[in-house]
């Protein structure tokens, strides 16, 4: 067995108080109502893993005495004093924000960047450094990324520029569960 | 004595199974198992193609919005005898494995087969399941998905690698009532907790799979099916141990060999009061005897499910209570 030197236990306060205040700032007070069905924990090894685990397991888990290695739902994590809403994170808290673009490519699937031209709509005036839940054909959930420009900006725009960054090598698009989880 | 022409065609038997690369004495026991028709019928299943079977998640999507959206995108597919959440693919332009919805967990690929350990364990709401060997999670997510993400299951992997599919898997397929434990599942009884139900798919030499996996044709031995055998003789032991009385385990493998299954479960009935379920499925019962070996007579309610008879990869199942 690899990778054993992690501990699974029960988020800090200043944890969860991190979590939160990120995600009322960055999404709206009204997605707190997402984590209304449990309690956030953290997997801590090299970054800390942030899960939201409801009453019913968290009951189990602290009865176990083995190492937990995965529960409940993982929804984003910490680095750096910084939290980071990651894939399911960001699906969870979908219906209570307004954070949302709509893109015409599935590019971003593949941890590419979004351009302007790749927007179809976005549904409230975003400014540059605000975190957006990318969805795309039929609504489909594609995942979370940060607006390198504001919407006032789009119109004036060249093409090619870059939207919101793809990044390969972190959970924020749902390509990632075939690059990393296969 | 052998009639003449039951010989030829045994011979022909063994000269086809070594042209398609099998280890000679894997033949001599289908053969003894199956006889000479069944085993060129095996054979010859083994070189076609399974269908690819996709198992809807409510989990994430009530079944016919999916079913929709994947006939927007010209999949064309069929129903499953005995399980509606799940479809035959017949066609598709686009890579069933790598859609927009498969990534949205909308659906889970899984043999057809392999629909029927989890159904048979029929959990409930509020139970705690374990699944001992759980990666990369097909039946996990199905239990979760049997559940209605109510109660617990106790995921565990002893593979620090596949342990990380099964993470994935479990993520995308918006399970939320597992706990996983990276841990060799022989010692279960560490975790000090008390099982409603198990499902214990035991690693196995995989015999059933040689249509996905033709390097099983001389991959495994005798003496790997022995080991395979001590093996799952100590996790299904173990796992009794932590089942409540009157819980209920289904037992697994995608084998054929009887020393991964009949002889576990012979073994494991010596020591442990187990009661064998019938279980109402397709499929041939359990053996009773092979070749040296006698089985617990009990053994016919077990299944056995052949690739060529079933269309399906190869499995056994069997279900026990507690007593
Ligand atoms: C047949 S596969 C399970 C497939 C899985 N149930 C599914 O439906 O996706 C067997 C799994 O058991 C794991 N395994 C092997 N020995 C184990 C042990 N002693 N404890 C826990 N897991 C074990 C293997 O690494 C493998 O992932």
């Amino acid at each position: 067995m690899e990778n054993n030197d992690f501990v699974f236990r029960k988020s800090s306060a200043m944890e969860e108080t991190l979590v939160l205040n990120h995600l009322k700032e960055m999404f709206g007070s009204k997605t707190i109502q997402s984590l209304s069905n449990g309690n956030l924990w953290i997997k801590e090894g090299k970054i800390k893993e942030v899960f939201l685990i409801p009453e019913e397991q968290e009951k189990i888990i602290l009865k176990l005495s083995g190492e937990i290695y995965y529960a409940g739902t993982p929804i984003g994590s910490i680095v750096e004093n910084e939290f980071q809403l990651e894939i399911e994170g960001s699906s969870l808290i979908l219906p209570f924000t307004n954070n949302k673009i709509k893109i015409k490519t599935s590019q971003f699937l593949y941890g590419k960047h979004i351009f302007v031209e790749n927007l179809e709509s976005y549904s409230y005036n975003f400014d540059k450094g605000d975190y957006l839940i990318i969805l795309g054909k039929n609504n489909l959930h594609y995942g979370i990324g940060k607006a390198e420009i504001g919407a006032k900006d789009i119109d004036k725009a060249k093409q090619n520029t870059i939207l919101v960054k793809g990044l390969k090598d972190k959970p924020l698009d749902r390509g990632w569960y075939l690059r990393r989880g296969n | 004595m052998m009639h003449m022409s039951t010989l030829n065609e045994a011979t022909n038997i063994r000269k086809f199974g070594k042209d398609l690369g099998y280890l000679p004495y894997m033949i001599e026991r289908y053969i003894s198992i199956l006889g000479e028709e069944e085993t060129k019928k095996l054979l010859q299943f083994n070189e076609t193609k399974l269908p690819q079977i996709i198992r809807f998640n409510s989990l994430r999507k009530p079944h016919a919005e999916t079913e929709m959206l994947l006939k927007k995108k010209q999949v064309v597919m069929e129903r499953v005898k005995n399980f509606p959440e799940a479809r035959r693919v017949i066609r598709s332009p686009v890579p069933i494995g790598a859609t927009e919805e498969y990534l949205n967990g909308f659906y889970m690929l899984q043999g057809e087969n392999s629909l029927y350990p989890s159904s048979i364990l029929n959990p409930k709401n509020g139970e705690l399941v374990g699944d001992l060997a759980a990666a990369p999670g097909g039946k996990t997510t199905h239990l979760a998905q049997l559940m209605n993400n109510r109660g617990t299951i106790v995921a565990i992997e002893i593979s620090a690698f596949r342990s990380r599919s099964l993470k994935s898997n479990l993520a995308r397929m918006g399970v939320q009532n597992s706990i996983v434990i990276n841990m060799d599942s022989q010692n279960i009884q560490s975790l000090n907790l008390e099982f409603d139900k198990i499902l214990l798919d035991a690693p196995c030499s995989g015999s059933g799979t040689i249509i996905s996996d033709p390097t099983r044709k001389i991959s495994k031995t005798i003496d790997d099916l022995l080991k395979y055998h001590e093996l799952q003789v100590s996790l299904l032991t173990n796992a009794i141990n932590v089942l409540r009385t009157q819980g209920e385990i289904v037992y697994s493998t995608c084998s054929l060999e009887p020393e991964e299954n009949e002889l576990v479960i012979t073994k494991v009935l010596e020591s442990k009061d187990m009661k064998i379920e019938e279980i109402n499925i397709i499929g041939e019962n359990g053996l009773t005897k092979f070749e040296t070996y006698n089985f617990d007579s009990e053994m016919v309610k077990a299944k056995r499910l052949y690739p060529h008879k079933t269309c399906g990869e190869g499995f056994f199942i069997v279900k026990m209570v507690k007593e």
